[in-house]
């Protein structure tokens, strides 16, 4: 089989980027948000809300996928007409570019906190979006071949991490408290908008060579990226102990520092860790300005280089990591930002529905 | 143009278009039906045949043809003969090693198989070197090459497809493949490719690999050149196609991804534990090639606090004295050891390994004791270097040397981000590439197209038995390339 | 667009103003010691190392007068070299210094403000000046640093807890006192035995030897520690396999009482000669030992109202309602402590 079809993506493919994409990002910017509602039971939030997502999606892409057609854009535009898709596709990447800027100033910040403190928030954020436009320029293809291998490195790196750790894990700080279990459900509403990346979801989905599996692919992503999140947080929140882990901006992360690797040269693991972290950024990162760029695309057709979308999609990134003040301002952007999820599932469904609706008439 | 039917007019002709070619022959001579006119290069002609079969037959022995038809039929005792109507066909065979015979009314002519070209034999493989497994290698001679595969695929499944290729050279190219086995469209594609060079000259397989190659402006080969008649055999029961080039004693394979330039023909020779075992060593190596000299100046430069305490204080007291940044160090150690590298290749057989002794004690010791570098540098060069070797392709390797330096770039400015950048960056690369349709990463990116069967022989080689299909290149419906045995009685 | 990308990446390169301090460049922070000083001040001494090239280096102490706990190599000098934090290894407090609680405050705290140090930096105070600590494990030359104290004498630590920077933030967010392991050093020896006791980041007193075995005990901290008892005027040492308390909390006569029952699993180092009436003497004398070394360390603990034992956090999580009832001021120094030991000889 000649797969050589750029701008279609396997199942797998599809997989691997939800949960390079995903993992990394949500293992820095959720878990803060959860452990604040819902304290030690943060990991039994997120795991009801990455479930809740998880399903949602799977029974909403499978309700849908016969809509499916080429790509989301052409699909909205054969349905709903030019008129009412250049509005959906204004929110759309709307959403898309916000979701990329601020969590591309989250990864900036962190690069520059855990890595490499001479690097300046800028300069990292603005050496991520040249990767990703690179990347971007690739065609998503290449995206979902680089998450393939990215994934699995960094599920086997995380793997091996939580093998390591758990023995050590003091899980007597996990017991839920009275007060604590009030906020499990709150924790699960944050948690399961931060998992509701139906933006991504939704335009990636159509792109698949075999729409009919997207649902499981989509299930199977979410389920993965919830269960390491939640036991990642798990164990966090046992190495810090609570209070302390509600003040850590990244916890998942930090938390490998305390890590024994068995024969370990490296004398601070999480710095390791964040190498990955820096991987699934640059992946985020780089769906956002593709899928941004295809979306401006399609918005000026009369417009036929490729390259002034891609361009602009990248400085409007860039440019929103200038929004938040501090990593509190970052976090609070990306929290309001995920609060909006939810609607997004609406919007995101309009375009397949009515092309259902289209093709039975 | 067409050829006269005047034995004079052919004659004047081809000598004013070989004039000045001292080492063309022309000779004049009588069948004992109707004057002749014959014509070769004199040195790539096998002058026994020329004699035997040609002259004696015809002036000696022969009896009365009237017509190069009746010469070619009854006169020549060589096999391979074939009648031409245009200046440019005789042209082509004679320079080729043939011999052109012209007859007076005739306006066509017989070209007789007459090449000898002088060749150096069968020679051992000097670049891909196995312990077990056999030696031969293939030599400039086309010809030869494509008998050495034939030699290991005896199926009439066999197609040679013969083109020329170069506007003057007019090499001749060989497209191996298995016609039931391959993909058609990647045979045409290839066809339609190689027909559509217009260059000059094809000098060696190098230059049309060049010419094949989609993406030639990365440092990667898409390409993989042998000089092994195993491995391309191989690579045909693959369903891959072999480009065979005249002149050349290296033959193309395509498609190829990144997995095949890590296997070695004794991958599957001997026993599959080790072998495996080897494999995943030449992929750690390859990643330690590339990764380790920028890996260290990330550490020691920017992350000291990464490595144990008791290794950073010994890198630091070996750096003491030494009066150049860890980057300067780090690239007159790697420039050192590419140049020591070139030299010992051009340089004389026997003087060439203590050459690389005394290089290596050169630059290694005497430079650390003069306090131009560390030793730890040295070490990290050296075992770089090393490391690079592991890897079977020498092609390949060219480009982990380039990528090498590109990562220790991003490392020297911005540290350990710069180096994961880098990585990634490189990733991005040959995620991107591909082969004939057939992405470069696989089977780590898209092998759930086959199934993963193709793991099988990637990082780790099942043993044989397990190795029933094909991999992705085959066709669909010749996927299949083991098929279960009934056991009889006994072992 | 490739070429702005790459044109972009070249200007970013050479206006990034990045670059890092080579590593010869540096001297390796080990050992900080921190004392009280006149005003609002700490001295602070630096144990450092330098690389002097053909594979030797040496260690030196430098103190300095600071406004802060918390120094960072930005206040300190040496010479050409930069005092480099990332392989501090240990925090040594002078008692001094513990009279004020913005020490031990900056101590914690400085896990997020430097990134170069590490969490698993371990903690130790001193009765005497941390300065004279510092100088000793530096000026001894031979590799007796306090980082290779706790790697080279795992099996001498019977009396003494490794307490991480980690472990102390922990520990300060959830209890009103934590105990410092207490060193002492001169330049032949490191010894780190007995704890401070500091309540609300402040001095309160002191466990000896004793008290802080017992203390290691009711933190469950006890296995792979030696507990010798001495029966006939034999030394019998054994080894702790398992310490696991169980604490119940309840209401006694209007009293908050806890009981602590402490299940320790131990096996004889040497061989003797046991028939059963022996062997149930001598799980009884350990039990007896290990429960008045418990005790003792409960009641230095509680005298000094610092709840190290994490008893109150505990209660908040099991049970809120009765936590509320008590004032938190003094919920541990009132509560009714029953400690109850059960020993099984392996």
């Amino acid at each position: 089989m000649n797969f050589s079809c750029n701008d279609r993506i396997s199942n797998n493919q599809l997989r691997a980027i939800l949960v390079a994409g995903l993992l990394g990002n949500l293992a820095v910017s959720a878990p803060l948000g959860v452990i604040e509602k819902s304290g030690s039971a943060a990991y039994i939030s997120i795991a009801i809300g990455g479930l809740a997502a998880a399903v949602l999606f799977y029974i909403l892409i499978k309700l849908t996928s016969a809509g499916f057609v080429k790509s989301y854009e052409d699909m909205s535009t054969e349905s709903l007409g030019r008129g009412i898709s250049f509005v959906l596709f204004a929110v759309v990447l709307i959403h898309i570019v916000l979701y990329g800027g601020f969590q591309l100033s989250i990864s900036a910040r962190m690069v520059q906190e855990t890595m490499e403190k001479g690097v300046g928030k800028n300069f990292a954020s603005l050496i991520i979006v040249l990767v990703s436009a690179y990347m971007a320029q690739r065609g998503s293809e290449c995206i979902g071949r680089i998450a393939e291998i990215a994934a699995v490195l960094m599920l086997i790196f995380i793997a091996f991490i939580f093998i390591v750790s758990a023995p050590s894990m003091d899980l007597t700080v996990l017991r839920t408290t009275p007060a604590e279990s009030r906020g499990i459900l709150k924790g699960a509403f944050d948690a399961f908008c931060s998992m509701s990346a139906a933006g991504f979801v939704f335009m990636l989905s159509p792109k698949t060579n075999n729409t009919k599996k997207s649902a499981m692919s989509v299930f199977s992503a979410i389920i993965i990226v919830t269960a390491v999140l939640s036991f990642g947080t798990a164990l966090s929140v046992s190495c810090f102990g609570l209070k302390e882990a509600e003040r850590k901006l990244w916890p998942v992360i930090q938390m490998m520092n305390y890590t024994e690797f068995p024969g370990s040269l490296v004398e601070r693991q999480e710095v390791l860790m964040s190498g990955f972290y820096v991987f699934s950024s640059f992946i985020l990162t780089g769906i956002s300005v593709y899928l941004s760029s295809s979306l401006l695309g399609h918005m000026f057709k009369s417009v036929k280089k490729k390259w002034p979308f891609l361009l602009a999609s990248c400085l409007a990134v860039y440019a929103l990591q200038y929004c938040g003040k501090d990593a509190y301002g970052d976090f609070n952007l990306i929290y309001w930002l995920y609060r909006f999820n939810p609607v997004m599932y609406i919007i995101m469904i309009i375009s397949p529905v009515a092309a259902i609706v289209r093709r039975k008439k | 143009m067409e050829l006269f039917k005047e034995l004079n007019k052919n004659k004047e002709y081809i000598k004013n278009t070989f004039f000045g070619s001292d080492d063309v022959v022309f000779k004049e001579f009588d069948n004992k039906a109707v004057k002749c006119f014959m014509v070769y290069t004199d040195n790539i002609v096998d002058g026994a045949t020329i004699e035997s079969a040609v002259l004696t037959n015809m002036m000696v022995l022969g009896g009365s043809q009237p017509d190069t038809e009746g010469i070619e039929r009854h006169l020549i005792s060589v096999g391979e003969t074939q009648l031409v109507e245009s200046f440019e066909e005789i042209f082509d065979a004679v320079l080729l090693g043939d011999t052109a015979v012209l007859a007076e009314g005739d306006n066509r002519a017989v070209i007789i198989s007459t090449k000898g070209w002088p060749s150096r034999g069968i020679p051992e493989a000097s670049t891909e070197v196995v312990v077990q497994g056999p030696k031969d290698a293939f030599t400039e001679q086309g010809s030869i090459n494509t008998v050495l595969i034939r030699r290991r695929i005896r199926d009439t499944a066999l197609k040679v497809k013969r083109l020329k290729c170069g506007r003057r050279s007019k090499t001749d190219i060989a497209v191996m493949y298995l016609k039931d086995v391959a993909k058609k469209e990647l045979v045409d594609n290839i066809l339609n490719q190689i027909e559509s060079i217009n260059v000059d000259c094809i000098l060696d397989s190098g230059y049309l690999e060049q010419f094949l190659e989609k993406r030639y402006s990365s440092p990667f080969p898409q390409l993989q050149l042998t000089e092994r008649p195993d491995k391309a055999a191989s690579a045909i029961y693959e369903g891959r196609v072999v480009v065979v080039v005249d002149n050349s004693p290296f033959v193309i394979i395509l498609p190829s991804t990144l997995n095949i330039f890590f296997q070695s023909s004794e991958d599957y020779y001997e026993r599959w534990e080790i072998m495996s075992f080897m494999r995943i060593l030449r992929f750690f190596a390859a990643a330690l090639s590339v990764a380790l000299p920028g890996l260290y100046i990330a550490l020691t430069v920017y992350r000291p606090d990464l490595i144990p305490t008791a290794l950073a204080l010994k890198i630091s007291s070996g750096r003491a004295y030494v009066p150049f940044p860890t980057i300067a160090e780090v690239l007159i150690m790697e420039t050192a050891f590419e140049l020591l590298r070139e030299a010992g290749v051009r340089l004389p057989s026997p003087v060439s390994s203590a050459f690389g002794i005394v290089g290596g004690i050169v630059i290694g010791s005497a430079a650390v004791e003069a306090g131009i570098v560390g030793p730890v540098v040295v070490i990290i060069a050296a075992l770089s270097g090393i490391c690079s070797f592991a890897v079977p392709n020498p092609e390949f390797v060219s480009a982990l040397r380039l990528v090498k330096y590109f990562i220790i770039f991003f490392s020297a400015f911005l540290g350990l981000f710069g180096f994961y950048t880098s990585v990634f960056l490189v990733l991005v690369h040959l995620a991107s590439l591909e082969s004939y349709g057939v992405p470069y990463l696989y089977p780590f990116c898209g092998g759930s197209v086959d199934g993963y069967t193709d793991f099988k022989d990637s990082i780790i080689r099942v043993p044989l038995r397990l190795m029933k299909k094909r991999p992705i290149f085959a066709r669909k419906g010749q996927k299949i390339r083991m098929a279960d045995k009934k056991r009889g009685g006994g072992s | 667009m490739r070429k702005i990308i790459a044109l972009v990446f070249v200007f970013a390169f050479v206006l990034s103003g990045c670059g890092g301090n080579e590593i010869e460049g540096r001297n390796f922070v080990s050992v900080m010691g921190i004392d009280d000083a006149e005003g609002e001040n700490y001295n602070v001494t630096l144990g450092f190392i330098t690389p002097d090239g053909e594979d030797m280096y040496t260690a030196q102490a430098k103190s300095i007068e600071t406004p802060t706990a918390a120094v960072t190599d930005k206040l300190i000098s040496s010479g050409k070299r930069q005092m480099y934090f990332g392989h501090l290894k240990a925090i040594v407090v002078g008692k001094d210094a513990l009279y004020r609680p913005e020490p031990l405050n900056e101590i914690l705290s400085m896990s997020s403000s430097d990134s170069d140090i590490s969490m698993d930096t371990i903690i130790l105070a001193s009765e005497r000046k941390a300065s004279d600590i510092v100088s000793s494990v530096s000026g001894s030359g031979d590799g007796l640093y306090v980082w290779d104290f706790y790697k080279n004498n795992k099996n001498r630590l019977y009396s003494s807890q490794k307490l991480t920077l980690a472990e102390a933030v922990k520990q300060n967010d959830t209890q009103n006192g934590i105990v410092i392991p207490m060193i002492d050093a001169d330049d032949e020896n490191i010894d780190i035995q007995g704890g401070i006791i500091c309540t609300g980041g402040l001095y309160s007193g002191k466990l000896d030897t004793g008290e802080m075995q017992g203390f290691i005990y009711l933190c469950e901290d006890g296995k792979g520690k030696t507990e010798v008892i001495s029966v006939n005027s034999k030394n019998i040492p054994f080894e702790i396999k398992r310490n696991v308390n169980e604490i119940k909390f309840f209401e006694n006569g209007g009293k908050l009482s806890a009981d602590i029952d402490i299940s320790v699993k131990a096996h004889s180092l040497n061989e003797y000669d046991f028939d059963i009436d022996s062997e149930n003497d001598i799980a009884g004398l350990l039990e007896g030992q290990i429960e008045r070394k418990a005790e003792s360390a409960a009641d230095k603990l509680q005298s000094f109202n610092c709840d190290a034992l994490g008893l109150g956090y505990s209660l908040m999580r099991e049970d809120s309602g009765l936590y509320d009832k008590y004032s938190q001021a003094d919920m541990f120094k009132n509560m009714d402590l029953n400690i109850n030991v059960s020993v099984f000889l392996e």
